[in-house]
């Protein structure tokens, strides 16, 4: 997928192609240039050999003595891939190189075009100037198959004619083999290093205010929502960017705080009518005259019991959201708190089929009323949707460098969707609700609060269907 | 016989705003032998304090004028002493920290029971007077305060730590009917589930260490259910 590549690879990827693209055109250029000079070069080389011939040629054949030289300053590798031809007037002699195609005389050379280089004023060994035109000129010989071009220089003298020719193509392998290839070998390797290097630096130069404004959002943690990005330091876009963010947290915090102090304020205003009304029903129950209204009023007092219960659950949630809650962290001494709340367990549960493990000497650091209030929703839980036979187990042992306590126990079978909705706010299984319907839906949302409130969690772990286990984990002392 | 400090009528300074709260506080520690003077502001109650007549300042923290946090403050600058227990709505245990450094004796959640009040108030007042408080005792009946053990006619039975603390909350009012929920929210804590019969549990292994302890005799000291609405320590 497409979409899935990270974008610095992707501005890599880009810059790249673009410099390589950039440098290929470069060496492309660079080597036509190259080729160019090269072939001048071959022709002023030629040229100088046409020249030397046409003032040495006295008496032998200057062909085959000359043929070696010029093949190696042409730097090709046979001689056969050279014509020369002198032929001198005054001596009536024609001297041809060795593979002349001796069915071919002047006359079979079919010349194009000719460009006439300078002539050059050469002096000579006796001390006369003798004139040497050297016409760099291309060829094809009219019967030769297959069908070869021939680059030529020639040379008229007073004393006589004649050219050297080198195959074109002998040409071109030499200055592939000379040229080309050593600057292929040299610049590709050295260009793809370079556009690497160039893309790596050219993505890492462009995310880096990316990276960093992804730093500074991740270090806006829930508690610090009143925290805001600087613009300092940022790029144009980027300042819009991070305005248009701190615009939003603006609106966020706002309509945050809005709804911490409504939940706040909601459940502080319901505290004073449920403490009339918790004191009324007290004393009515303590009135001798009203024994009559004991069930009604004792209904009564059990309902408001529950209210309270959930307008402090609800006041502590909205301080756990606001980042408010203040934790007095003592050294629990947290074996015997286990085996109080077990005590707990055991007085509502019986202690038939209780398995209890817990390792002593075991030492918390926490805030105990949370903590108590932690546990005291945990065995509430257990309370209320154990199965009344079944099987009820508390582990508490030193795990992964602090205390890991375990509850489990026996329930109705809790569906996979109920298990992952398990510590939504509000949220009761279906089923479930039926055993007890006293329950908040709080508790456990709250419970895991407080753990991680603690710096630890609380989890549940992964377990039969018809078993619910969960697990507390807190940092140790 | 016992250690009852309502015969003592004690004194006690009442700050809150909210008039009905006011009333069944009142009524509720007035019937329990308790003396009470109640101010409506900060400022009167702060005033009221400064004449140190008082064994307890019950103090609420959210008052129109001055709040209680301020007022504790201000009372504790003034070298009063007198121990100062917070009625406090917003939240227990956030705001419980914040007091307790003030200087206060103990906090009371909204709602409470004036029973838990009571009771409170009692064990501030042991902590205060010490040793030579440290037994309840009706008859040969004997509750040691400190070693938590219950003794009879020279036998003696171990309580557990609730045991203790649900037969001590009993104790101290003799007579009085306890609901469970008031029992509940003494012993366990607010938070703990309502609808577990762990109060009728608990009390039922405290009548059964009373019966052994009373071996044969005609059980003259325990504990009454009363209409099905609560328990009460009988004498």
């Amino acid at each position: 997928m497409i979409s899935q590549i990270p974008l610095r690879w992707r501005i890599a990827t880009v810059a790249l192609l673009l410099t390589m693209g950039l440098l290929s055109a470069v060496v492309w250029l660079a080597q036509d240039q190259l080729l160019k000079t090269e072939r001048q070069d071959r022709i002023t080389a030629l040229c100088l050999d046409v020249r030397r011939m046409a003032l040495n040629v006295r008496t032998e054949s200057p062909v085959n003595s000359m043929a070696q030289s010029v093949a190696s300053r042409l730097r090709i590798t046979s001689t056969n891939d050279l014509l020369i031809y002198w032929e001198n007037y005054t001596k009536g002699k024609v001297w041809r190189s060795d593979n002349w195609p001796i069915e071919i005389n002047k006359e079979g050379l079919l010349w194009k075009e000719v460009p006439v280089t300078p002539v050059d004023e050469v002096m000579t060994a006796k001390g006369s100037v003798t004139s040497v035109v050297c016409e760099r000129a291309d060829f094809v010989i009219t019967s030769d198959i297959p069908d070869r071009n021939w680059m030529a220089a020639r040379a008229q003298t007073a004393e006589g004619y004649g050219f050297i020719a080198v195959d074109m193509k002998a040409i071109s392998d030499a200055t592939y083999l000379y040229v080309t290839r050593p600057l292929l070998s040299l610049v590709v390797p050295v260009s793809i290093v370079l556009s690497l290097l160039m893309a790596w630096l050219l993505s890492a130069f462009t995310m880096r205010p990316v990276d960093r404004l992804a730093r500074s959002l991740v270090g806006i943690a829930p508690e610090k929502r009143n925290k805001r990005l600087s613009l300092e330091g940022y790029y144009s876009e980027f300042k819009t960017l991070v305005a248009s963010y701190n615009a939003m947290l603006d609106r966020l915090e706002k309509s945050y705080e809005q709804a911490a102090r409504f939940s706040s304020d909601a459940a502080h205003e319901l505290k004073t009518p449920l403490t009339v009304l918790q004191g009324r029903i007290e004393g009515a129950l303590n009135d001798p005259k009203l024994e009559v209204c004991d069930q009604l009023l004792l209904g009564l007092q059990t309902e408001v019991s529950h209210l309270s219960n959930i307008t402090s659950r609800l006041l502590l949630l909205s301080k756990v959201d606001a980042g408010q809650l203040v934790l007095d962290r003592v050294n629990i001494d947290w074996t015997s708190f286990v085996q109080a709340h077990i005590g707990d367990l055991e007085l509502i549960k019986g202690s038939n089929d209780l398995r209890v493990s817990v390792e002593s000497n075991l030492c918390v650091q926490g805030d105990e009323v949370l903590l108590h209030q932690l546990f005291s929703n945990l065995i509430s839980n257990v309370a209320r949707y154990g199965l009344a036979h079944g099987w009820t187990e508390v582990v508490a042992k030193v795990h992964e460098g602090g205390v890991v306590t375990t509850i489990s126990n026996q329930c109705l079978p809790i569906s996979a969707d109920s298990r992952a909705r398990f510590f939504d706010r509000f949220y009761r299984d279906n089923e479930l609700v039926k055993l007890d319907q006293n329950g908040s839906g709080l508790g456990l949302s709250l419970a895991k609060e407080i753990a991680e409130a603690h710096g630890g969690s609380l989890e549940l772990l992964p377990s039969a269907e018809d078993v619910v286990s969960l697990k507390v984990w807190l940092p140790n002392c | 016989m016992s250690t009852h400090q309502e015969k003592l009528s004690l004194r006690v300074l009442l700050v809150e705003d909210e008039q009905k709260i006011a009333d069944f506080v009142c009524s509720g520690l007035n019937a329990r032998g308790f003396v009470v003077e109640h101010c409506r502001t900060g400022h009167q109650g702060l005033e009221a304090a400064k004449r140190q007549e008082h064994d307890f300042i019950v103090l609420d923290i959210m008052l129109p004028g001055r709040d209680g946090l301020s007022v504790l403050k201000e009372i504790r600058a003034l070298g009063i002493s007198t121990p100062v227990v917070l009625l406090t709505a917003r939240n227990e245990l956030g705001d419980r920290l914040e007091g307790l450094e003030l200087g206060a004796d103990d906090y009371m959640a909204k709602p409470f029971f004036v029973e838990e009040l009571v009771a409170r108030l009692h064990v501030i007042r042991r902590r205060i007077l010490g040793a030579g408080h440290d037994v309840l005792q009706y008859g040969k009946f004997r509750l040691d305060l400190v070693s938590r053990k219950l003794s009879y006619e020279g036998r003696e039975a171990e309580l557990t730590a609730r045991e203790f603390t649900l037969l001590e909350y009993l104790m101290r009012a003799p007579g009085q009917l306890f609901t469970r929920a008031q029992i509940l929210e003494h012993v366990w804590g607010y938070d703990f589930d309502p609808t577990t019969n762990v109060v009728d549990v608990c009390i039922k292994r405290i009548r059964n260490k009373l019966a052994l302890l009373q071996d044969g005799e005609d059980l003259s000291v325990h504990i009454d259910a009363v209409r099905g609405v609560g328990y009460r320590f009988k004498p």
